[in-house]
């Protein structure tokens, strides 16, 4: 009956899943953390917000989810459908992940929870709650996927490594939970691509090894391509592009190409027709053992975009300069050459910490078809880095925009704004002109900060490793959410001191005149135009 | 209480993942004092980036020069810095004074003003004997044993297996790698075939395990840094990191000492140069003080000129009592002529220039003291031995010698345990004077260094000397000179005018030493104290001015093979100004030289630090 059940849904299913995936970049929806495969966060089909609009943003609802935390962690980004059908005929609805195995239903007309789960584990020895790096539970954002007209399934993985297939509608399984990564692992955003889940893990939490992970769908076989570097942690995942070409960065590891080892690295993989994942191309910049030596890793989801008939991927480190890359040759022939490399855009200490792209890129493309390329940043801008438009010299961060331009053999990133100082600028979306930014405020420093004898509390000799949740959470202030002209970076609105709380590996959603922020309380603010 | 344990093994995997399995930036050459050790030798035995053969090829090159503030005093500018890796666990730096009472943190990877503090203090006009302001570089805690300037570095990393692919099978999941019933990563098959560009061959053994780090070797109150509050037990964390080889990542970065010209002790956080003590008192204020060091809990330093009025002598403060307890002893006859230098039982050794002597007073003496009480244990002096460089302490087959030069161009060699025999006079050997009419030794230290043949090399060396050479073993001492040599000397880099280094090679045994000429540099501009990486000299002509108010020449640094002479490298052009006296000095495979505009410039290969994936 099982088998029967699930024979039928993949018959039907998988087919209304490629379309779904064409889906999340054509309907009001914001179906999966980036806004699509490709991870541009922007929102195609935004209408309500406009720019000459958006100032009258409001804070429409907020709402406090039973979500316990762990170590910094809480609520992930929502994910939104537009027009849902349930019990109570149709309805817009988000859906919350919650780190500690948690899924929430909002009506986010009201804004409050239709319904509320939390799943069964098969780990045998659940860790604790105190390391930041790996706080265990829910890591990764789930994507959703519309079945049918009014019918969208949530894809998540829990805690246990098991795929789950839960109905946004009242939070009901709409398919048992599968095997699909080991337990214990901190998988990151997940991506539907062709009747495909995707994500990457990181860290080695649960004594995972780093990998991509693929699940088919279909088939029901997984498959992992371990780039042997450090951790795959882009925050939106792994991005896709549209001939399935799945791209994520490393982190710690010495990239060598010639004993195979792909650290502080872009690398893309695709699957094979045996479902399997296999190594396509990769790129290692010409400072990537020193990045690795810095532990400035590969950190971010790269942004695939299309343009003037290229194929384009930027990416990114916690070194913060942007890399322009061809598609169809990740660094050309020796895979250590960009189309255009950024100055840099801030860290100018090369810190590990606190400073750098850590949030998630973003590109989109305006009416006269610009093509732009958002880089939100931690800490100060760099002394060499400029723009024509800046309306700060940011000290916490900001967002820098690029656009992209012609030059002479080739294409570049060209800086267009520089926007207002931010308190650790973590994602951008883009819709219909506006940029919404926020400002994560957490104490991102991993270092023991040095005190004077002289100082309350001092001496405190410094430097040694401090990522904990006891000494960053005391010290991380409030999120701040922004809206943005995406020509010129002027602000247009600013939530000001409205969110109490701060969030850490969060993210931004925008839909339909809402933008939401979910923070470390629990909390899920929606603000948008009062309607 | 099994859940925890295995969490703890988690938590520290995932560290080690994270941040561990960085290429630590705690690794490289350690140069912890000025003159590089508690010998003052200025040898940094290993290197894993620079060797003879690596400077015989292209590459090493300027990586980078940043213009500090510092506003130079005569022709006194930055000092001879120092150098701490993996401060905020990353980032390898020079702690580099100031003339103007200033101390920078450096970047080396970048020239990064990571930090810099001014201290307040005002400085009376400034003369050549006495210039004001801060005289001489920072130090950090040096262990006696001098061959600790080099710290081990993780290398290969995780990863060590090369990338590769899994398929699961309908329903059961991504295979598991690593555990218990899964494919563990010895049986990895190489790369698949169709890997893509740049994939080939197999993969390499399985990483072992990353050495450990010195301080992740020693237990709590090892590492306490002199003064700090003792720390509390170790957490479980800590404690399992700390068993795995990881326990460093959560140790503090460490201190810096530096002397203000208000005669101030500043003990000084590496990350962020802020005072983690309260400034102690320790010499008199706008004194002149030659390089200070520090061992164990206690900081030596010497007072010269009479500059403030201080006397001629050497302080020394406890670092870890409160208030900081200062101890001194004054020669009561010359001043103390360079830098003081310690012996491998820790004795401490000081030449005394000529001057009138009172009471038992001493003059035209090395001296031992006692490190505790200053007091003198030993001593050597003739009449004639006006020293004009501080002792450097090296090791000749089985005994420790004391070498220093006298104003005539001599060099003086006296047993460690008895500086002067009997009748304190004797010395173990006096070289013949190296100097032409009217040159007189350029800097107040020596350097010196041992060859060894690779074939003889201990086999297990941190990095192997790759020398290119067919010498022999040989003791080497350094000896820079402004002005022509005695004739007679090799001269196998063309004819000196106006200055050289001077390589002399210690031969014979304890009881018939000798010092013969081995090479000579090429002609260099004032030059000042060479230092020695991996079997290569380098040489700085600082081009300092010979005369108050002369323009100097700018200086360049040179490379040379140290057993032969040949020279590898030399900087040309690259720096504009002459340098300031002194700053000179090696760290993380860089040579560091400050110039008396405040440029300090960096040395070495590239190795990726500048790289920015161009276009």
């Amino acid at each position: 009956m099982h088998t029967s059940c699930r024979a039928n849904w993949c018959l039907a299913a998988v087919a209304t899943l490629l379309a779904g995936a064409a889906a999340t970049t054509i309907a009001s929806d914001f179906l999966t953390e980036g806004v699509d495969n490709a991870r541009t966060g922007w929102v195609r089909d935004e209408k309500v917000f406009t720019t000459s609009n958006v100032a009258k943003t409001t804070l429409l609802w907020k709402v406090k989810l039973e979500s316990t935390p762990r170590a910094m962690h809480n609520l992930f980004a929502p994910l939104v459908a537009e027009r849902v059908t349930t019990a109570q005929g149709p309805r817009e609805i988000a859906v919350v992940a919650g780190v500690s195995d948690d899924l929430f239903g909002i009506d986010v007309a009201s804004g409050t929870q239709i319904w509320h789960r939390r799943f069964d584990s098969t780990l045998a020895e659940p860790g604790g709650t105190n390391d930041t790096l790996c706080p265990g539970g829910q890591t990764a954002v789930p994507t959703l996927a519309q079945t049918s007209p009014g019918t969208y399934t949530i894809f998540a993985v829990s805690w246990d490594g098991r795929l789950r297939q839960v109905n946004l509608s009242d939070g009901h399984d709409a398919a048992p939970p599968e095997k699909f990564i080991p337990g214990g692992g901190k998988p990151y955003a997940l991506n539907l691509y062709d009747g495909v889940i995707y994500t990457a893990t990181a860290q080695g939490c649960g004594g995972l090894t780093n990998a991509f992970y693929s699940f088919d769908l279909g088939s029901h076989r997984a498959s992992a391509f371990i780039p042997a570097g450090g951790g795959l942690w882009g925050r939106r995942g792994a991005a896709i592009d549209r001939e399935g070409k799945v791209f994520i960065g490393t982190g710690d590891a010495q990239f060598d190409p010639a004993t195979q080892r792909l650290g502080n690295a872009v690398v893309g993989v695709k699957l094979d027709s045996k479902k399997q994942l296999q190594l396509v191309d990769f790129f290692g910049a010409p400072n990537a053992n020193w990045l690795w030596r810095r532990d400035l890793d590969v950190n971010t989801t790269p942004v695939a975009f299309d343009a003037h008939g290229r194929k384009f991927l930027v990416a990114t480190s916690k070194e913060c300069r942007l890399w322009l890359l061809d598609r169809d040759a990740l660094g050309g022939e020796d895979h250590r050459t960009t189309v255009h490399t950024t100055p840099l855009i801030c860290n100018d200490a090369r810190a590990f910490d606190a400073r750098g792209v850590w949030g998630a890129l973003s590109a989109w493309q305006d009416a006269n078809g610009t093509s732009w390329v958002l880089a939100p940043f931690w800490g100060p801008v760099s002394t060499g880095f400029h723009a024509p438009i800046e309306h700060a010299r940011p000290a916490g961060g900001g967002v820098a925009a690029f656009k992209l331009q012609p030059r002479a053999g080739g294409w570049q990133l060209a800086p267009a704004w520089l926007s207002r100082d931010m308190d650790f600028a973590d994602e951008a979306v883009i819709a219909n002109g506006v940029v919404f930014a926020y400002a994560a405020g957490e104490d991102a420093s991993q270092t023991m900060p040095d005190k004077a004898w002289d100082e309350p509390g001092g001496p405190v000799y410094g430097g040694g490793l401090s990522s904990g949740p006891a000494r960053r959470i005391p010290t991380s202030r409030h999120a701040t959410l922004y809206a943005l002209d995406a020509q010129t970076g002027k602000e247009l609105w600013s939530s000001g001191n409205t969110i109490a709380s701060w969030n850490h590996f969060s993210g931004l959603t925008v839909a339909n005149g809402r933008a939401y922020v979910a923070t470390f309380d629990g909390v899920l603010y929606c603000f948008g135009m009062a309607r | 209480m099994r859940a925890q344990r295995l969490m703890i093994v988690l938590l520290v995997s995932a560290l080690a993942t994270s941040v561990g399995f960085a290429q630590i930036g705690r690794t490289g050459t350690q140069w912890l004092t000025a003159l590089g050790n508690a010998q003052r030798t200025s040898w940094v035995r290993s290197d894993d980036r620079i060797s003879v053969q690596a400077l015989s090829k292209p590459g090493f090159e300027l990586q980078w020069k940043v213009k500090l503030d510092n506003r130079a005093r005569g022709v006194h500018g930055l000092g001879q810095g120092v150098t701490a890796t993996g401060i905020t666990i990353f980032v390898p730096m020079s702690l580099v004074t100031g003339s103007s009472n200033t101390l920078y943190g450096v970047d080396n990877d970048l020239g990064h003003v990571v930090w810099e503090r001014q201290f307040e203090a005002a400085l009376p006009a400034p003369s050549a004997d006495c210039p004001g302001g801060i005289s001489a570089g920072a130090t950090r805690i040096v262990p006696l044993n001098e061959t600790v300037t080099t710290r081990p570095g993780f290398g290969a990393s995780r990863g060590a297996v090369g990338y590769r692919s899994l398929l699961g099978q309908p329903g059961e999941g991504a295979p598991v790698e690593g555990r218990s019933g899964g494919p563990g990563r010895s049986g990895d098959a190489p790369a698949p075939a169709n890997a893509g560009r740049g994939a080939r061959g197999a993969a390499p053994a399985i990483e072992s395990a990353p050495p450990k780090a010195p301080a992740a070797q020693n237990d709590q109150e090892a590492d306490r840094i002199p003064g700090s509050p003792r720390r509390g037990a170790m957490t479980d964390m800590e404690r399992s990191a700390d068993a795995a080889g990881y326990g460093f990542l959560f140790k503090p970065s460490g201190v810096v000492y530096a002397i203000t010209s208000d005669g101030m002790l500043h003990v000084l956080g590496l990350p962020s140069g802020k005072d983690m003590q309260r400034p102690a008192a320790f010499l008199p204020a706008n004194a002149r003080w030659s390089s200070p060091i520090a061992l164990g809990t206690t900081l030596y330093a010497a007072t010269v000129g009479g500059c403030g009025g201080a006397p001629h002598g050497i302080w020394a403060i406890d670092l870890d009592s409160d208030p900081k307890r200062v101890t001194s002893w004054k020669t009561g006859g010359g001043p103390v002529v360079g830098a003081v230098a310690l012996t491998s039982d820790g004795t401490l050794i000081a030449a005394i220039g000529a001057g009138p002597i009172a009471g038992d007073g001493k003059a035209n003496a090395i001296v031992a003291l006692d490190p505790k009480t200053l007091q003198v244990k030993d001593w050597f002096s003739q009449p004639t031995a006006d020293f004009v460089t501080g002792p450097t302490i090296l090791r000749h087959q089985d005994k420790e010698i004391v070498a220093a030069a006298t104003r005539d161009g001599r060099v003086w060699l006296l047993d460690a345990k008895s500086l002067g025999g009997a009748n304190h006079g004797a010395p173990l050997h006096v070289s013949k004077t190296v100097l032409g009419t009217g040159a007189v030794v350029s800097a107040d230290a020596l350097a010196s260094w041992r060859f060894t043949p690779p074939a003889a090399a201990a086999p297990a060396a941190p990095a192997q000397p790759a020398q290119t050479t067919t010498a022999d073993a040989a003791t080497w001492i350094l000896l820079p000179v402004a002005g022509r040599l005695a004739s007679g000397m090799p001269s196998p880099n063309g004819t000196i005018s106006t200055g050289a280094v001077l390589a002399m090679k210690l031969t014979g045994t304890a009881g018939a030493l000798a010092l013969e000429p081995g090479w000579v540099s090429h002609d260099l501009a004032s030059p000042a104290s060479p230092l020695i990486v991996n079997g290569v000299v380098f040489t700085l002509a600082t081009g300092v001015p010979a005369t108050a108010g002369g323009r100097g020449s700018p200086a360049v640094l040179h490379a040379y093979d140290g057993a032969t002479g040949a020279r590898l490298w030399s900087s040309g052009k690259t720096m504009t100004t002459f340098a300031s006296p002194g700053s000179l000095w090696v760290g993380y495979g860089q040579v560091y030289v400050g110039a008396h505009d405040g440029t300090l410039h960096a040395f070495g290969f590239n190795d990726e630090r500048r790289a920015t994936s161009q276009p």
